[in-house]
């Protein structure tokens, strides 16, 4: 359940060890406005025996960056008109993030869950961080970078100029390859501007910082990748070749080149192994029906899985087996590779180094 | 793996191919060597002796005996350590120098040493070395250390996967038989870290080493020992990894079961020799 405004500041008021070190020795709910000056409160804090000093508070129930970003000229005003007076946001949890926003622009934070960064120039500097958060409603996004809401992103970042209008995006991730609802994508663009990461005017949507974007779908990816549902599989052929050469006569976008094989398709590594997203093992067995299952040993791998990102824009390519035989597969693409491979350590984030710049550039065809 | 003891590699093995050999590495440092360049999440043990090998055909002529002690005893100037004469060899810093042998005829043989040239250069003898100079493959130095003008040229040898990982099974079970723990668990460590690395194309030349020898009692007695402390992750051997601190300290107890269950099946399969 989140917190009212009011909850949150008679919460933090009858909970001393929150702010400890800290003391409140004066506080007014809704002081009277004076010009644009509007703080939900005003503060006296004081360190016993040692300074005090004034705190222009706002509460904050949802402090996205956005929210926090939309306060701090509203903060910055208390202090140009009140002298002596310090900034600071409450909130029931302030993320790294916000965190890091707010120490940007010099403004004092403590939350619920007792955490804060007080500093008052020259008098008073704490920090206490890493408590974690208690109120996880007040998360104001979840999951929007895994799964197929991370596709927005993902579109975002292959066409940087920007899409006209929301439907725009939407065809745009379900002409390649993707099945996604208009509502989704609504509801994942709004998490996305109050992360500060997309920009929305009436007539453009597009991202402000694609590599802060790539970084966040990154670090959802990585954690994603640890839940879902897959299972490898195994086997030894003694030419690989057959194995590309019955991809190149299997219903096309069964199979998914991925992983680094797909990174040795790409040219960026060297691979002995041939590994292949499948959407169900058992037709990939009965399609592959001379391969040995060795799960010990094995130079071709099947990664089944029921989510079907992998296969968001990818690519159909061609290759020339033993110099004569062209066949042609899909493989996953630039961005998928790149998620693929930060997850992989230690070796693939060396080849996902190789792909940022590519990505961030925005080939819709990488 | 600490610089300090690959500059001592460079420098033992600069001199060793000068007079035409590459010194052959096993050990810890060996696996080391050997899978370097196969960047995993699995951890690599850090050492801090050489462990050296003479081979039969390095020590067939007395000349070349002669020559190998005079670098190690005179020109790299390693003092024989005390308690380990004159197999176990110490210069400034603790850089340690541990001589193993080939069974080679012809060799005198006093206990455990083979006496390579009396009173100068002795090596401990290692019957499960037998078959050490097949499959051998060549490290360039310079690959390790790419930063260091020196090691241009300079190249070692380190045993195959198959050989190292007989080397450390019965070191293993050496160990294990006389209740030394801790060594015990670097060699069961090794054992891990060997099987797990090694890919398939180094399972496949082992499959025809282990079918060449087959008959060898060696290799019968490798069988013996991973059927009989490495057939389950329950019994000693990979219990042993289980103790080590160093392996996957990030993991659960389940998930290092499950990360010993892999290897324990690929071990069983590699020395499962087809009759």
């Amino acid at each position: 359940m989140r917190l009212k405004e009011k909850e949150i500041l008679q919460r933090f008021i009858s909970s001393p060890e929150l702010y400890d070190p800290l003391k409140i020795t004066r506080y007014e709910v809704q002081p009277p406005v004076t010009q644009d000056v509007c703080p939900d409160a005003v503060i006296e804090f004081s360190i016993p025996v040692g300074p005090s000093f004034k705190a222009m508070v706002k509460i904050q129930s949802v402090p996205t960056p956005k929210q926090i970003f939309l306060m701090l000229s509203l903060l910055r005003n208390f202090v140009s008109e009140m002298k002596n007076a310090v900034p600071m946001v409450i909130a029931p949890y302030i993320g790294k993030r916000q965190a890091k926003l707010l120490a940007e622009q010099g403004v004092s934070w403590i939350d619920l869950c007792g955490n804060m960064i007080v500093q008052v120039s020259g008098k008073i500097y704490i920090e206490r961080t890493g408590n974690k958060n208690k109120f996880p409603d007040t998360a104001p996004i979840k999951k929007i970078f895994q799964g197929t809401s991370s596709l927005i992103s993902r579109a975002l970042l292959l066409k940087p100029e920007g899409f006209g209008t929301q439907y725009e995006l939407v065809d745009f991730i379900n002409n390649r390859n993707a099945n996604i609802t208009a509502g989704t994508v609504s509801r994942v663009l709004k998490s996305l501007e109050e992360e500060l990461l997309v920009r929305k005017t009436k007539s453009l949507i597009s991202v402000i910082d694609a590599a802060k974007l790539l970084e966040r779908l990154t670090e959802g990816y990585v954690n994603y990748a640890k839940r879902k549902e897959t299972k490898a599989y195994r086997f030894s052929i003694k030419d690989l070749k057959c194995v590309s050469m019955r991809l190149n006569l299997s219903q096309y976008f069964n199979y998914l080149a991925c992983g680094f094989y797909a990174a040795k398709i790409k040219g960026l590594a060297t691979t002995d192994e041939i590994t292949i997203l499948v959407k169900d093992i058992k037709q990939a067995r009965k399609e592959f029906d001379f391969i040995t299952p060795d799960a010990e040993f094995g130079n071709l791998k099947f990664i089944e899985t029921n989510d079907s990102c992998g296969w968001f824009n990818s690519t159909e390519v061609e290759l020339t087996i033993a110099s004569i035989v062209k066949v042609r597969m899909a493989m996953v693409d630039d961005i998928e590779l790149y998620l693929e491979m930060m997850a992989d350590t230690p070796r693939g984030p060396k080849v996902a180094g190789l792909l940022k710049p590519r990505i961030l550039k925005g080939q819709v065809n990488g | 793996m600490d610089e300090m003891i690959l500059y001592q590699l460079a420098e033992l093995a600069g001199a060793f191919n000068k007079i035409g050999i590459k010194p052959v590495i096993c050990g810890g440092l060996g696996i080391y060597l050997g899978f370097h360049s196969r960047e995993s999440e699995v951890p690599l043990r850090t050492t801090n002796d050489i462990d050296l090998i003479l081979t039969k055909t390095q020590v067939l002529e007395q000349s070349r005996r002669e020559a190998i002690a005079e670098i190690i005893t005179s020109e790299l100037d390693y003092k024989v350590y005390e308690g380990g004469k004159h197999f176990q060899f110490e210069k400034a810093n603790q850089q340690r120098l541990d001589i193993l042998a080939q069974p080679v005829e012809g060799i005198d043989i006093e206990g455990f040493r083979a006496k390579f040239v009396k009173s100068h250069l002795h090596g401990h003898i290692t019957p499960e070395a037998c078959f050490i100079e097949e499959d051998l493959i060549t490290i360039s130095l310079s690959d390790i250390l790419p930063d260091n003008e020196k090691t241009g040229g300079i190249e070692v040898f380190v045993p195959s996967p198959t050989n190292l990982l007989l080397l450390k099974l019965f070191a293993f079970d050496d160990r294990d038989e006389k209740k030394e723990n801790d060594p015990a668990q670097a060699h069961a460590f090794d054992v891990y870290v060997t099987v797990t690395l090694a890919d398939r194309n180094d399972y496949l030349q082992g499959q025809k080493f282990l079918a060449r020898h087959k008959n060898s009692q060696i290799i019968q007695r490798s069988e013996s020992i991973v059927t009989n402390k490495f057939s389950s992750v329950d019994q000693v051997g990979w219990q042993r990894v289980l103790e080590t601190s160093s392996f996957f300290p990030n993991l659960n107890v389940q998930q290092k079961r499950e990360k010993l269950d892999e290897a324990k099946h690929r071990l069983v399969r590699w020395f499962t020799v087809s009759p």
